[in-house]
Formats: structure tokens, C-alpha cells, sequence
């Protein structure tokens, strides 16, 4: 049952003993090691010698994390700076596992629930988290029995489910989507290979699945972001109040708007 | 019609069956979006957004057809032991 | 059970990369996101600082600039004052040269006439006594040449005639 994945660290994994390889520690989590490696070099390096004037490395960062609060500030609601470090590292995280396969000698972790389904249990928690943290714990009770309290029996059970559809719709959106790619990709090299060995004409058939890699890697990092800010948002507020707030930002984009004419 | 070739149709066309209305489904959220962006640029970046959250809610259940159709595809027999069956 | 082994799950594998994650977490809000933020904040409040102070010295130049255009225009009017005191100074000044010029020409030519009718009184006198003198010698002579009477006498008055004729006509040219 457990395939060998072409990766220049399947070294390491074999000079693990057998029932750690197969149970805890396997070739993709020792590539989401190095990955985690690479950010942690990266962010030390980033941030080493601050400077009032950024150059390099820190102005990459601070765009990054600049970005990730407005992000926040917008989607989740004024308070919505403490999700920040948290969400901007699933979505550097999932950014470079996403293209990690890219590189030659690597694979993509997140080809694998193993690697996707933490990501979203730990999303899970934290929305579970903030939310208690937001409402109390009777708003939190609330936010799961609805608006019409004598509908509670039906409600419960429709918002408990809902609400771990969420991780799991999450972790399987992402395996599924690097999963499919990396499937097409070897299928794609394997028929390149065919090709060659029948016309002796290197031809690399996989090429325009590498670009659509790139492209698709970054959304779908970018969409697991934007969906855990979305629940964070769902989480926090009531629903009631999820309204009028929108129709206060629908006002305020008027006036803007107005302003801006 | 057995199990086998009852299991061979749900894989073989379930899930082009998915992609097919979920083209469809992704394809007019396109054109609304780009439509509405047409409409007012000014509003261009809230409605890509939304666009690109909304088309990754459509193609996640494409995923979730892809996911079953591994499950079957797992359980389909091998083509050898068909080969076999019929040779006996 | 069976499907969470077809689809490769493995609870230990999950555990160790939640591990991964949570330590990657750590780190990043460590070494990026609490520096970075840091320093964005920092930077907000001193670009918010800038721009108050630029606002703040933009009314303090708009200030100053209106004390010295009120300066500039007092300054004008003092000046234009100045100019027409002056311009009103100078006319008088020039009428009165003018009037003391005038009286000046009028005593000179005053002066003038009375020198020539003094000088003309003068002759008169002279020649009067001259042709008294005249008439005396003449007389004399006649007398001498013994001449009747009638004649002596018309010839006295004829050149009498004559002397007030051209005594006349000797003053209305000196006059013209």
C-alpha cells in the first residue's frame, strides 16, 4: 500500500525504523520539514537587521504581512488583526507546499489529506476558539441553536454539521485540487515518456500542466486563506448583526463611492 | 448488468457528469462577474474576490466527486483477474 | 476504516505535521509577523506624526505670509502717502516762484518806466533851458542886426512854434 514517491530525501525516510516511516513520519512530512525550514530561514533572515528604510528580504515581508492585515481588517471586521499571524501562515505555508512539487527532487505535501486535514483541524479549532472568545460562551451556545429557539432540535444538528463540513470541505478542496494536478503531471510525464520511446522525440507533455501548477498552487492557497477568514468572520459575529454590518459597509462604499465622483 | 459493470459506469461517468454542470454552474459565474466588472470597474477587485471564493465553492464539489471517484476506482478489480474470469 | 486507509490517512503522520505546523506558527510570529508588524505600526504612527507636523508648519508659513502681505500693503499706502505730499509741495513751491518771478518782472519794468520818464523829464528840462538860451542869443543877435519889432516878434514866435513842436514830437518817441 505505501508507494514510493520520487524525492531526493527518501534517504532520510529510510533510515527511519519501519513503523515510524509507515505511521508517523513519511517522505512528505519530511518535505513540509524543509519547508518549514525555508520560512523559518526566510523570516530570520527578513527581519535579522531591521531598518527604518526596508530593503531585500524585510520589504518582501512587509508587504506580506501589510497585505495579510488588510485582508483581515476587510474580511473579518476591525478586530481582525489577531488572526494575522495565524492566517498568514496557512497562507505562506500552503503557498510554498503548493509549489514545492515544482521544484525538481520535491514532492507536494499537500497531495495528501495527511498534510491538508491538520491544516484545517488547526483552522477549526481556532475558528471554534475565536469564536467563544468573541461571543462567550452563551453567544457560542446561541450561535449554534438559531434564531427561532423552538426550531433548536433541527437547528443543532444542521449547524454542528456545518460547521465541520467546513474543515473537512477545506482539506479535501486542497488535496483533491494538488492531488488531481500531480496525478495529470505524471500522467502527462508517462505519456511524454511513451512518446519518446516510440518516436525517440523528447517531447515534454507535461509542460503546460507545470504552468497551469503554478497558477493553481497560489489560488488555492489564497482561497483556504480566504475561507478560514470567512468562517473566522462567521464565527464572530451573529447573524443578525452579520447584516447590518454589511449593510453599513454597503453604505460606507456609496459615500466613498460619492466622494470619489 | 453485475457489480463490476455497474461500478466501471458510476466511475466512468460520474464524475464527467459533476464537471459537466459544475463548467456550466462556474462558467455563468464567470460571465456575471464579468459583466458586473464591466459595469462599474471601480468594483473590480471586491468582485474578483468573490468571484474566485465562489468559483473555489463550486469546484469543490467537482472535488468531492474526484475524491469518490478514487474510493471506486480503488474497488473496481483488477483487469487481470477479468482476463482470467473469462478464460475460465 | 477501510476508507481511511484507501485514502492514505494515518492518525501519527496528522499529528506530527499539527506539531509542524503549531512550531512553524511560533516561529513565523516570532521572526516576521511581531517584528513586522512592529515596525509597520511604528512607521504608521511616525508617517501620522510627519503629516500633522507638515500641516502644522503649512499654517505657520500661511500665517506668516499673511502678516507680510498686510505688512507690504501698509507699507504701500505710507509710500503713496509720501509721494503725494511731495507732488503737493512741489506745486506750491512752484506757484510761489512763479508769483515772486511775476512781481519781480513788475517792479523791473516799474523801475524802468520811471528811469525813462525821469530821463525824459531830464531833456525836457535841459532842452528848455537850452532853448531859453537859444532864444536868449538868438535875440541878442537880433538885436544886434537891429530888426524892427514886428518882425523880431513874429520871428520869435514862430521859433518858439517850433521848439514846442519838436520838443513834442521828441517826448512821443522816447515814450513809444
Amino acid at each position: 500500500m505505501h508507494e514510493e514517491h520520487g524525492s531526493w530525501l527518501n534517504a532520510i525516510v529510510h533510515m527511519l525504523p519501519e513503523s515510524v516511516q509507515h505511521h508517523y513520519v513519511d517522505i512528505f512530512v519530511v518535505n513540509s520539514w524543509l519547508v518549514i525550514i525555508l520560512l523559518v530561514l526566510l523570516a530570520w533572515l527578513g527581519t535579522r537587521r531591521r531598518q527604518r528604510k526596508p530593503a531585500g528580504l524585510q520589504n518582501v515581508w512587509e508587504m506580506y504581512v501589510e497585505w495579510v492585515r488588510s485582508f483581515c481588517r476587510k474580511e473579518i471586521g476591525p478586530d481582525g488583526e489577531k488572526h494575522v499571524p495565524l492566517l498568514g501562515t496557512i497562507f505562506v505555508y500552503i503557498l510554498f507546499l503548493n509549489l514545492f512539487g515544482l521544484v525538481p527532487g520535491f514532492i507536494t505535501p499537500t497531495m495528501t489529506l495527511n498534510m491538508t486535514l491538520p491544516l484545517a483541524v488547526v483552522v477549526f479549532l481556532w475558528v471554534q476558539w475565536s469564536g467563544v472568545a468573541a461571543l462567550g460562551v452563551g453567544g457560542y451556545i446561541m450561535h449554534f441553536v438559531g434564531q427561532p429557539v423552538w426550531l433548536a432540535p433541527i437547528n443543532i444538528p444542521v449547524h454542528v454539521t456545518g460547521e465541520i463540513a467546513k474543515p473537512l470541505s477545506l482539506a479535501i478542496r486542497l488535496f483533491g485540487n494538488m492531488f488531481g494536478e500531480e496525478t495529470a503531471l505524471v500522467q502527462m510525464a508517462a505519456l511524454g515518456a511513451t512518446i519518446f520511446a516510440a518516436t525517440y522525440i523528447p517531447f515534454p507533455v507535461q509542460f503546460i500542466n507545470v504552468a497551469l501548477h503554478l497558477l493553481v498552487g497560489p489560488i488555492q492557497a489564497f482561497i483556504f486563506f480566504a475561507l478560514s477568514a470567512a468562517y473566522i468572520k462567521m464565527a464572530t459575529t451573529h447573524e443578525g448583526e452579520e447584516h447590518h454590518e454589511e449593510g453599513a459597509g454597503e453604505h460606507d462604499e456609496a459615500q466613498s463611492a460619492e466622494q470619489a465622483v | 448488468m453485475d457489480y463490476a459493470s455497474a461500478l466501471a459506469l458510476g466511475v466512468g461517468f460520474g464524475l464527467p457528469l459533476a464537471v459537466a454542470f459544475a463548467a456550466t454552474a462556474q462558467g455563468r459565474a464567470a460571465a456575471a462577474a464579468a459583466e458586473s466588472m464591466a459595469r462599474q470597474p471601480e468594483a473590480a477587485g471586491d468582485i474578483r474576490g468573490t468571484l474566485i471564493i465562489s468559483l473555489a465553492l463550486i469546484e469543490s464539489l467537482v472535488i468531492y466527486v474526484l475524491l469518490a471517484f478514487f474510493l471506486l476506482n480503488g474497488k473496481l478489480p483488477a483487469i487481470m483477474d477479468y482476463v482470467q474470469q473469462a478464460g475460465q | 476504516m477501510e476508507v481511511l486507509e484507501q485514502l492514505g490517512i494515518e492518525p501519527g503522520i496528522m499529528v506530527v505535521n499539527v506539531v509542524g505546523f503549531l512550531i512553524l506558527l511560533a516561529l513565523l510570529s516570532k521572526f516576521a509577523f511581531g517584528p513586522v508588524g512592529q515596525i509597520l505600526d511604528d512607521r504608521r504612527r511616525e508617517v501620522e506624526a510627519n503629516l500633522d507636523e507638515a500641516e502644522r508648519m503649512k499654517q505657520m508659513a500661511l500665517a506668516d505670509k499673511r502678516a507680510i502681505e498686510e505688512e507690504l500693503e501698509k507699507v504701500n499706502a505710507r509710500a503713496e502717502e509720501i509721494l503725494a505730499e511731495a507732488e503737493s509741495e512741489a506745486a506750491k513751491r512752484r506757484s510761489e516762484i512763479l508769483a515772486r518771478a511775476d512781481e519781480e518782472r513788475r517792479r523791473i519794468i516799474e523801475e524802468g518806466e520811471r528811469a525813462v520818464e525821469h530821463s525824459a523829464n531830464e531833456a525836457r528840462r535841459r532842452l528848455r533851458a537850452e532853448t531859453a538860451e537859444l532864444a536868449r542869443e538868438i535875440s541878442e543877435r537880433a538885436l544886434r542886426l537891429a530888426l524892427d519889432e514886428q518882425r523880431q516878434a513874429a520871428l520869435v514866435e514862430a521859433f518858439i512854434a517850433d521848439i514846442e513842436q519838436l520838443a513834442d514830437g521828441q517826448s512821443e518817441g522816447e515814450r513809444t
